[in-house]
């Protein structure tokens, strides 16, 4: 009997094992993640919600759990500096780094390139495809299952586009003018033919000085700037200066990094983003 | 006064002071144009782009590359290959065209894209061309996400 059960706890602790250990760095990532390995793998991100991933330095709690892993996936274009360069600083050993962006055409170029793919249903679907892949490598047991996944995925995020394909169904978006408070939102408008005109923020989280709010306000009058679209879960005061001196429609978008990691999460975020981007084209 | 407590200061030579300026002068304007020539060097090379328009065309092909290569391995498509039967996306209008068995190409603007499968896998490239060109022309084609 006690052989028995000291067998079954050295199976059951190899099993645990073997279960790919997949680190993430962004909110998006893990919900990526957890479709793709479902029930076979454990999704870790590597820093806690409520920490702004933009200017996070990492701490040593971090860098133990980093050490822990067999992968990690990156963004790996800019917005996820406190990791890739530690991961290039320090090395670790036995861990693979998934660079979700490795086969995404990117907007921009060189230090220019615009990090905010993630924000989107085409370069999501591209990076899915392109960590199904890694993972299938690294565990090829499991890659028939992870790439079936993935699929499935890419099907499910496809058909969040359904309202805004709904709204712009026989519309020329060629007048529609946009402006947004970062570019972050650049490769989702592009889905549906739609380009930004003006961007407001000087750097992510930066408010604009007075004079380069002035500047913004003349902007949008001159150019006639239909919609504003904004960030969800940042105070942005300005906006609703630039609302009361413009009369311009002002929208929220989800940019998917703020609140706890979940699975639903760029389901849930998203759909709502495409609910608000339909209903601005209206 | 005499003669011994004089102390004779010689002249500075200015024409070796100014010789030596200019050139210090020419060798800095020197080394700023072979710095100069050498950015615009880099910049001449620099890999063409595809417009920040067709970035997401280019993204939509991508993942149809990726969609096909796991249905030929689930063994949903085989050679010969139809268009019809591959998850090829429409661009702004424009659907792909088969060329070959094996070829695939859509233009659109002065931007060619081609679908095509190799020996071992499927992959996807654009080029720059005022009309659609063979799948196999001897011209410049880049990968999607160059």
């Amino acid at each position: 009997m006690r052989y028995l059960l000291l067998s079954l706890l050295i199976l059951m602790s190899a099993q645990a094992s073997a279960r790919l250990q997949v680190g993430v760095t962004l909110h998006p990532y893990y919900s990526y993640v957890s479709h793709i390995v479902g029930e076979r793998g454990d999704v870790l991100p590597l820093i806690e919600s409520g920490f702004n991933p933009h200017n996070y330095q990492l701490n040593p709690a971090d860098i133990e759990r980093l050490n822990s892993l067999d992968a990690l996936v990156v963004n790996g274009i800019g917005h996820d500096l406190f990791a890739t360069q530690t991961v290039d600083r320090l090395q670790p050993k036995n861990l693979q780094v998934i660079y979700a962006n490795k086969d995404v055409p990117l907007i921009g170029h060189d230090e220019k390139v615009n990090p905010h793919s993630f924000v989107s249903i085409d370069a999501g679907i591209r990076q899915v495809y392109t960590i199904a892949k890694a993972l299938g490598e690294l565990d090829p047991d499991n890659k028939t299952y992870f790439l079936k996944n993935a699929m499935q995925y890419a099907k499910t995020l496809r058909a969040l586009k359904t309202p805004v394909q709904e709204a712009l169904l026989d519309k020329d978006v060629s007048n529609i003018r946009i402006a947004s408070t970062h570019g972050a939102y650049a490769y989702l408008l592009q889905e549906f033919g739609l380009t930004v005109s003006a961007v407001i923020e000087p750097a992510h989280g930066v408010s604009p000085t007075a004079s380069q709010l002035e500047e913004t306000i003349q902007t949008i009058r001159q150019q006639n700037i239909d919609v504003l679209f904004t960030e969800l879960n940042m105070e942005n005061h300005y906006v609703d200066m630039i609302e009361q001196e413009t009369g311009i429609k002002v929208y929220y978008f989800s940019h998917m990094t703020h609140g706890e990691y979940s699975a639903d999460q760029v389901e849930r975020e998203m759909g709502n983003n495409l609910k608000k981007l339909a209903e601005a084209l209206q | 006064m005499p003669n011994s407590e004089i102390e004779i200061v010689p002249p500075a030579d200015g024409r070796g002071e100014t010789r030596n300026f200019l050139l210090v002068c020419a060798g800095v304007i020197a080394t700023a144009l072979i710095l100069l020539s050498l950015i615009h060097k880099t910049s001449a090379n620099a890999l063409p782009e595809l417009p920040a328009s067709l970035i997401n065309a280019a993204t939509q092909i991508s993942n149809a590359v990726e969609e096909i290569a796991m249905l030929e391995e689930a063994g949903l498509i085989t050679a010969p290959y139809q268009l019809d039967e591959l998850p090829l996306p429409t661009i702004k209008g424009q659907a792909f065209t088969q060329q070959e068995d094996d070829c695939f190409s859509l233009l659109t603007g002065d931007f060619q894209f081609i679908v095509e499968r190799h020996e071992d896998a499927w992959d996807a490239h654009w080029t720059q061309t005022e009309q659609a060109v063979d799948c196999h022309a001897a011209i410049t084609w880049h990968t999607l996400n160059q």
